[in-house]
């Protein structure tokens, strides 16, 4: 994969925090709030080190990255408009079942910082083209339905 | 930077301490100005738990240091991964039972010290891979009680 395509999607990625961020401290702006946020953002980086000391020198003798290698992006695209599909019918599902607005809460912010950390691992040791859609597929679907949708 | 073990681990402890550090300025209730008999306790509470980590320093003479750059067997990363979610759970659920006992600043002060205790000493005497994966947990723990049970 070319590696500048990779970091202005990580970019990307970044911008939605913002909204995110600007749902939840809506309803109360406290101090509370924002050390919530916070540690919100920063809730992946030890899974993140953790990871990169288990799976250090992996991709030098291992079988299992063969596969990936032979990959098209083709997969990837399929792999995005699934993903995106899928995610948007579970966030509707919990919205219905669980009545607890969605944008209101931590968990977009959580899940798109724990997307971005699995970006990072997928840059650095799996480099693998259907995993970014499906990560990039889930991060849209979650902006689009703060926006629109909820 | 990031392919190095030793960098790493010394890395997740540091974050670790902050993240108890945060935790500490979270839970410590309002402290009055003036100077009472509570606040010289405080002074005191962490010496206890300093006087065990010197003991066990003093009881564990050798130094164990499995920070090389060899890759681990799948066994080895399905064990670090379990330890750090049975910590993390711990952690999560044994604060919220804990700080319904003790809720004066003097026994918080107390317990988290003997976290840092245990931690200075996992650095001067223990860096393995399952230390490692018990300070990831406790990292990990902090955070999630922070951002959901508090």
């Amino acid at each position: 994969m070319n590696k500048s395509i990779i970091y202005i999607l990580i970019l990307i990625i970044i911008l939605p925090f913002g909204l995110f961020i600007f749902e939840f401290l809506s309803q109360d702006i406290t101090v509370v709030n924002i050390i919530k946020v916070i540690m919100a953002i920063f809730f992946p980086i030890p899974i993140i080190i953790f990871t990169f000391y288990l799976f250090l020198n992996l991709q030098d003798q291992s079988t299992v990255f063969t596969e990936i290698t032979q990959e098209t992006p083709i997969h990837a695209v399929y792999f995005l408009a699934s993903s995106v599909l899928i995610t948007l019918s579970i966030l509707y599902a919990y919205e219905y079942l669980l009545q607890q607005n969605f944008a209101k809460t931590l968990l977009p912010i959580m899940l798109n910082a724990f997307i971005l950390s699995i970006y990072v691992i997928n840059i650095a040791i799996i480099k693998s083209m259907r995993l970014a859609g499906l990560l990039s597929g889930i991060s849209i679907s979650a902006s689009l339905y703060v926006l629109f949708l909820s | 930077m990031f392919t190095n073990r030793k960098f790493l681990f010394y890395l997740q402890s540091i974050i670790t301490i902050l993240a108890m550090i945060v935790i500490g300025f979270i839970l410590a209730p309002k402290v009055d100005e003036q100077l009472t008999p509570q606040m010289l306790k405080v002074a005191v509470a962490p010496f206890t738990s300093v006087s065990l980590m010197i003991f066990l320093l003093f009881v564990f003479n050798k130094v164990i240091q499995d920070l090389d750059d060899k890759v681990y067997t799948l066994r080895e990363i399905a064990i670090g991964f379990t330890i750090m979610l049975v910590v993390t759970l711990i952690v999560v659920g044994g604060i919220d039972i804990v700080l319904a006992f003790l809720q004066t600043l003097d026994k918080i002060v107390f317990l988290s010290s003997i976290f840092l205790c245990l931690i200075i000493f996992f650095i001067l005497r223990i860096a393995n891979l399952y230390t490692m994966a018990i300070t990831t947990g406790v990292a990990e723990g902090i955070i999630i009680f922070i951002i959901f049970v508090y």
